[in-house]
């Protein structure tokens, strides 16, 4: 009875009861080793029940409690929980009371994935399961009686913490004991206080009406029946060595083999085209071998034999096969031409499985045979992914599946089953919804997400529509007030309402405008007038002089479609309108097509022009000039960690979730939408917290010296992008300030404030831009990237966007680079003062530079078209590729900068613990150091450097928060992966929306013929790029059946094959394309360059050659598929005439023959300028929707109609 | 082999703090001069300590006139898993009775015994775990026994460090954890032996160490009552005489 409550420091001997526990471990190799633990009992376990009247202590850190207002408790017996844990995992079944009992079994019986998820359970506050220790608790504990079996043993513990509890809560709140049935309980007379039932009788009385709970009930009752079936089958059979798949290596084994070097461990990847066949395992590290170097450390395995039951993900021991016996490698993405034999091996057992939820369908069936409904039945289930094999699942509601999407778990693929065994979790909704397939794709890319919780919300401070959010005159007090001090401001995009960001800039004495910004208005002449831009972009000579002057460096900077797009706004429409760049302008298509690649991702989330369009922009702005004529800028970013504490409830759910997702047409925040949309909005004219960086720079933008710190600002204009560069531009007041909302009311009032004020927030807002595009400049200099091209901007109908309106282009404004670079600098800034303070634990980005190997298919690529690529530099590379300009075809530099950032390998999060200092620098920025500080609101990253700055700046609590190295880099890893997951959720959502929209249009319709590029060259088919849509995909040229597409003669453009019928109404003789079926001497061949592909369409006719940067005309359809949802088709319609590289086709034609076609360009786009002008004015009084299509505005038609169509289906189903 | 603490506490029950139970028995061994058996927790280990007797002249050396001498025996049976034969010269049991021998070196007052010899044999009947300091533990009872003078109570304990916090007397299962540990022996205040097992932070040896210091008084305070207790038995044996 001793050592109660003692000071948990001091040590203390034991002096309480002690028992022994005799337990049996099973070792490798089938040994059992019985020993002997020690139990010590004590009376001061804690119950972790917020019911407790008999003060026991609280649970340790990190161990849930059960909350009081419950219904009941629920504590399962041994072998329910272990068969039935998924049901208690279900947010439904709350109150879970685990005994240590039953973790042991689990432990033992249950596996070591089934432990770890029980555990992490445990741990995580957000569910209301706790652990009793009842195995320590004197009162619950009693010795094994002779001849009892460890079950019977573990029975009745279980029994008597269930009557100990009940008890011990003064019969406050009923227990269930959920018991499997396979152990009777030995029940004493007297029942205790606790409901004994079997796990079917607790479902149907406490979750009857939840169909999640009995579904997943339902569906694991199934298989652990069919399972049972199957293991008396076996027994009854004997032993059935039929054996599908050899069986696996033991662990031990594996573990020798690959240290001895005769297995090799990797992740096995499948190819989602030839899943059926062949998968690559990728090795790990450690010691390679000689010939493994060529395949880049990747082995072949061929067949479903060889890949021995591995799925997709699991990490494999793999034995390499005899040189004689390796295979070929399928059409390689790496263009090695000599396909020789690559290595191929076994998986010989497994060393972690991977398994996830699988989304999944049941193939319709040809004829109607679901008579027994009733009966459970075995069906084959076929997972969204193409990589994962069908799984076989038990059900009793095959039929209810049949059009249904639903989540499967696979339990365990017996070496003699074909298809690995599993079971259903809960169904998604009926295929080819909206819904459901969004759903489908949050699961597939592992964000499916919870609601956020009561509680969590609970931990936010209360705020009304009549009460709003005041500052706290205490925490004012802790802080720097910049509310009367400086002049804060935010640019953000049209309609955003929660703004994170802001800046100040103020001018003491401006007089001293000097060599920062030299006059705006001749410079912003030039930005207008296409001609001048144009030479200046081809002519590099006249660049290099004009180069000193950062505006036009920043703008030439520019691709050419920018340029253009640019003067598509300013009126100067005419001239550009009928080009595609425009309208290409209007898509997603440089965001969805770059959206992966490294340096995009990087400059785009730091960037706030993506961050705000989607809505959050924590960040704002400051500069003002001082009294010695330095300027201070400052750049404020809203306070999250004020009010998202570490370890909250909050804190742990954002940093499960890492980002917030965007899909096409919704988000899933990080955080509670209080503090994105209100808290943490720097809105105009009410008071926020603030975490600041405020430099004083010299009037060359020198650092002189940074502050850093909490503060409260007050942000006095919330302005646009569009408005911040017209005040900007040199607009007349008269016309700007009715836009500005804070000035508008002195208009009619004050005029000579207005003038006052008016003049100020220009001086602050030329003061910024002048600043930052210095700071961009001597960036640019030492080499940084710029691939990004157009970006879009979503439009949101209501205020609370949550419907999408419109996604119109970004129309480029110097504005979004002032505010990107100065994000950047800030980061920067950050990440210096942090790695400063805490060298082994912050959180930082680094973008590693890309292996020069890489870049050759960029290389060969650009050489193509006579450019040269240098990459042995950033700088070189950044250099090189602004040169690559083709001034006849815009898509080249396009094309040519996406195959860099391919090259590219991610900018990711690291610990500045796990990595020697010189890797952490930053590639693409060309910054020795680089951080996430500006976006706290939608990134956890920034959360954590945003506590790392505050424990720098000497904030006790923010330091005791910092995660220590190995967390951190766990962190990380996290983030990098859930922020990939995200883009390419966002991008499958994206191309669901394009499914949609061309499902619903017919099939003749105009919109579905379009120009695109050719941008990768395969051995039967060509990767082509969409410029209209934004779409990256692949043309075949050859079927599997050998037959081989006849192109037929190029066409002149995209209007000309407009008419064409489509490919199947092709007459054999006639101009379109057919299909040559196989033996009539047709062939497809590639070029040993790897540059063009060569199709010969039999003996007598020509050969039609395909390189990089033709122009094709596609059709766009959608290839339907039941299990793995709509993707788009592209089909090859014409040839179009080639622009410069068709020399090869007319056989070199030398200079004359490019003045001829130059002129002949001329001609046609003259035409199809007279053509468009009369196109317009018909417009004018003609139908809305081609006014949409020409305005650029075509995104918004899409998705508006593939959502009313969806709505449309929905309807029709539910009628 | 995870779980070191879980929900707070170890796997056998014990808070982070809490050191296993302790129980010493002096004077088991009639026939040697001094013994004692010590169960900790579930290791049980019987120290007899035979001298001082004269030393044979060839141990003795010129600066070291005492001879001590620790044999450590821990047959193949006593381990609660393994059961793994091991020879006669092992060098891990060696290096424990070196260990031992060269804390005893630190308290046992040899200036009194010149040219004699103390031999002490230790006996591991069961082991769970910390072994070294229930060895320094048990010998240090045993010398009492036989009289033996010394400076003080010599105690010793095993202290180890999970997730931030220090474990008191690690169990055979949180050693065979490789979690880093430190074996220290004290009189009072006095360090008289650390060894580190495992690798160990230096940020973290401050901490053990005080805690292991402290967690050797408790060792100390509770064999010092089995040892009153002997006596007091021992005393009213011989009144009663």
């Amino acid at each position: 009875m001793a050592s109660a409550s003692l000071c948990a420091d001091a040590p203390v001997l034991m002096a309480t009861q002690r028992a022994n526990k005799h337990i049996l471990l099973r070792l490798d190799r089938g040994r059992r080793v019985r020993l002997v633990r020690e139990v010590y009992l004590r009376s001061d376990v804690p119950c972790c029940s917020e019911l407790c009247r008999r003060g026991c202590q609280a649970p340790a850190d990190g161990c849930a409690s059960l909350p009081a207002a419950l219904t009941h408790y629920v504590l399962p017996d041994c072998a329910a929980a272990r068969a039935y844990w998924e049901l208690f995992e279900l947010p439904e079944v709350e109150g879970v009371l685990l005994t240590l009992t039953s973790l042991h079994h689990i432990q033992g019986a249950g596996g070591r994935r089934l432990y770890n998820r029980v555990k992490s359970q445990l741990r995580d506050p957000r569910q209301s399961t706790a652990l009793f220790d009842n195995e320590f608790q004197a009162e619950c504990w009693r010795d094994r009686r002779p001849g009892e079996s460890e079950d019977q043993h573990a029975a009745g513990l279980n029994w008597s913490a269930a009557r100990w509890y009940a008890q011990h809560l003064d019969y406050a709140i009923p227990i269930v004991l959920v018991t499997d049935g396979t152990v009777e309980p030995c029940q004493p007379e007297d029942k205790g206080g606790v409901d004994v039932l079997s796990v079917a009788d607790y479902v149907a009385r406490f979750h009857g009406d939840k169909p999640q709970v009995t579904q997943i009930f339902e569906s694991l009752r199934a298989s652990l029946a069919a399972a049972e079936a199957a293991s008396s089958a076996e027994g009854s059979a004997g032993e059935s060595t039929r054996g599908d798949y050899p069986e696996h290596l033991s662990a031990e084994s594996l573990k020798a083999g690959v240290k001895s070097g005769q297995f090799l461990q990797g992740c096995l990847h499948v190819s989602r085209k030839s899943g059926q066949d062949t998968a690559v395992v990728s090795l790990s590290g450690g010691a390679q071998m000689l010939e493994l170097k060529a395949s880049r450390g990747e082995i072949l395995i061929v067949g479903q034999r060889d890949r021995n039951r591995a799925v997709h993900g699991d990490i494999v021991c793999v034995q390499l096969l005899p040189k004689a016996s390796w295979a070929q490698p399928v059409e390689g993405e790496q263009q090695t031409a000599d396909s020789a034999a690559a290595p191929t091996g076994r998986v010989v057992g497994i060393a972690q499985r991977n398994w996830r939820d699988y989304v999944c369908s049941v193939e319709p069936a040809a004829d109607g045979s679901s008579k027994d409904s009733g009966a459970s039945k075995r069906i084959l289930a076929v997972p969204w992914d193409r990589r994962v094999p069908k799984i076989r699942i038990a059900t009793s509601q095959a039929a209810a599946l049949a059009s249904q999407r639903f989540v499967v778990r696979i339990d365990a693929w017996p070496a003699d089953s074909q298809y690995p065994n599993g079971h259903f979790v809960r169904p998604l909704g009926a295929v080819g919804h909206l819904e459901t397939e969004t759903q489908a794709l949050l699961i597939e890319h592992g964000l499916a997400v919870r609601e956020f919780s009561a509680k969590q919300l609970a931990e936010l401070p209360a705020v009304t529509e009549d009460q709003p959010w005041q500052v706290d005159p205490q925490e004012v007090a802790k802080r720097r007030d910049l509310r009367q001090s400086h002049l804060v401001f935010s640019i953000d995009p049209v309609g955003c309402v929660d703004v994170d960001d802001t800046l100040s800039s103020m001018c003491l004495c401006p007089n001293v405008l000097e060599s920062v910004c030299q006059c705006p208005i001749i410079l912003e002449s030039v930005c207008l007038c296409p001609n001048i831009l144009e030479s200046v972009c081809r002519c590099p000579n006249i660049l290099e002089s004009v180069c000193q002057c950062p505006n036009i460096l920043e703008s030439v900077c520019l691709c050419p479609i920018i340029l253009e797009s640019r003067c598509q706004c300013t009126n100067i429409l005419e001239s550009r309108c009928q080009c595609t760049n425009i309208l290409e302008s209007v898509w997603q298509c440089p965001n969805v097509l770059e959206c992966l690649c490294p340096i995009i991702l990087d400059s785009v989330c730091q960037c706030p022009n993506i961050l705000e369009s989607r809505c959050q922009c924590p960040n704002i702005l400051e500069s003002r000039r001082l009294d010695n004529g330095n300027i201070e800028l400052g750049v404020h970013i809203a306070d999250v960690t004020h009010f998202v504490k570490a370890n909250s409830l909050c804190d742990i759910e954002a940093r499960q979730r890492c980002t917030s997702i965007y899909l096409a047409d919704r988000r899933y925040d990080m955080l509670p939408l209080l503090l994105s949309g209100n808290l943490c909005s720097l809105w105009s004219q009410v008071d926020r917290y603030a975490v600041s960086v405020i430099w004083e720079l010299t009037p060359d933008t020198e650092v002189v010296s940074v502050w850093y710190g909490r503060t409260v600002i007050r942000s006095a204009y919330k302005l646009f992008y569009e408005m911040a560069q017209r005040i900007h531009d040199g607009e007349a007041m008269e016309t700007a300030v009715p836009d500005i909302p804070e000035l508008a009311p002195l208009l009619k009032r004050d005029r000579d404030l207005l003038r006052r004020r008016f003049a100020q927030l220009r001086e602050a807002v030329s003061l910024l831009v002048g600043v930052a595009n210095t700071i961009k400049a001597r960036r640019m200099a030492c080499g940084g990237l710029e691939l990004e091209g157009v970006e879009v901007q979503a439009k949101f109908a209501d205020p609370e966007r949550t419907q999408l309106e419109d996604l119109v282009p970004k129309a480029p404004l110097q504005m979004h680079e002032v505010i990107a670079e100065c994000m950047i600098f800030a980061n920067h800034w950050v990440a210096r003062k942090i790695v400063a303070y805490y060298p082994s634990q912050s959180c930082l980005r680094r973008h590693p530079p890309p292996r020069q190997e890489f870049f050759d298919s960029l290389i060969r690529c650009a050489q193509a078209r006579g450019f040269t690529i240098k990459a042995d530099s950033n700088r070189q590379l950044a250099e090189s590729l602004d040169s690559c300009v083709d001034p006849a075809d815009p898509e080249v530099n396009r094309i040519l900068r996406t195959l860099a950032t391919q090259a590219m390998s991610n900018a990711l999060y690291f610990s500045t613990g796990a990595l020697p200092r010189d890797q952490f620098a930053h590639y693409g920025l060309a910054l020795d150091l680089y951080t996430h500080f500006t976006s706290p609101i939608r990134r956890y990253a920034d959360i954590l450097v945003h506590r790392c700055l505050l424990a720098a700046l000497g904030d006790s609590e923010a330091e005791d928060a910092l995660l220590p190295n190995q967390e951190l880099e766990a962190q990380c890893c996290l983030m990098n992966e859930r922020h990939r997951a995200a883009q390419h959720a966002q991008m499958a959502s994206m191309q669901l929306f394009q499914c949609l929209f061309f499902r619903a249009r017919p099939p003749t319709d105009p919109l579905r013929l379009v120009e695109a590029v050719v941008c990768q060259v395969r051995d039967s088919s060509i990767g082509v790029f969409v410029p209209r849509y934004g779409i990256k995909g692949s043309v075949r040229l050859a079927r599997s059946d050998g037959s081989v597409l006849d192109a037929g003669p190029p066409a002149r453009d995209l209007r000309s094959v407009q008419a064409a019928p489509p490919l199947a109404e092709a007459a054999p003789d006639g101009c379109g394309p057919r299909w040559i079926p196989a033996g009539s001497g047709a062939s497809v061949s590639r070029d040993p360059s790897g540059g063009s592909l060569r199709v010969s369409t039999g003996p007598e006719q020509k050969q039609q050659v395909y390189s990089l940067f033709d122009h094709l005309v596609v059709r766009v359809s959608v290839a339907e598929s039941h299990s793995h949802g709509p993707a788009l088709q592209l089909d090859l319609v014409a040839r179009l005439v080639s622009k410069d590289a068709g020399a090869a086709d007319a056989g070199g034609g030398g200079k004359a023959d490019l003045v001829r076609q130059v002129r002949e360009r001329e001609e046609q786009q003259e035409e199809e300028r007279r053509r468009d002008l009369k196109r317009r004015q018909g417009e004018e009084e003609g139908g809305q929707q081609h006014l949409l299509q020409s305005t650029g505005t075509l995104y918004h038609f899409l998705l508006d109609t593939a959502r009313r169509d969806a709505k449309r289906r929905r309807g029709s189903g539910q009628d | 082999m995870t779980d070191i603490l879980l929900n707070g506490r170890r796997v056998d029950g014990r808070r982070p703090n809490e050191h296993r139970l302790l129980r010493a028995q002096l004077g088991t061994q009639p026939q040697a001069d001094g013994s004692a058996l010590l169960e900790h927790g579930n290791s049980r280990l019987l120290a007899t300590v035979h001298g001082p007797a004269q030393a044979r002249a060839a141990d003795l050396s010129p600066e070291e006139d005492c001879v001590l001498r620790v044999l450590y025996n821990k047959p193949p049976f006593a381990s609660m898993t393994e059961r793994r034969r091991r020879g006669r010269g092992d060098r891990k049991q060696d290096e424990t009775a070196l260990l031992i021998e060269e804390a005893l070196g630190g308290v046992v007052l040899k200036q009194l015994y010149r040219r004699s010899q103390i031999e002490i044999r230790v006996q591991v009947l069961q082991s769970d775990g910390s072994e070294l300091s229930a060895a320094i533990n048990a010998v240090s009872l045993a010398l009492m026994d036989a009289g033996v003078a010394m400076r003080g109570h010599l105690a010793a304990v095993t202290v180890g460090y999970c997730d931030q916090a220090p474990l008191v007397d690690l169990n055979s299962y949180e050693q065979s954890a490789g979690l880093p540990s430190l074996t220290v022996a004290c009189v009072g205040q006095r360090v008289l032996h650390a060894s580190v097992g495992a690798r160990l932070h230096s940020q973290q040896l401050d901490p053990l160490l005080a805690c292991a210091s402290r967690a050797c008084a408790c060792v100390a305070n509770q064999l010092g009552q089995d040892v009153k207790a002997h006596l007091l038995a021992a005393c009213c044996f011989q009144s009663a005489a």
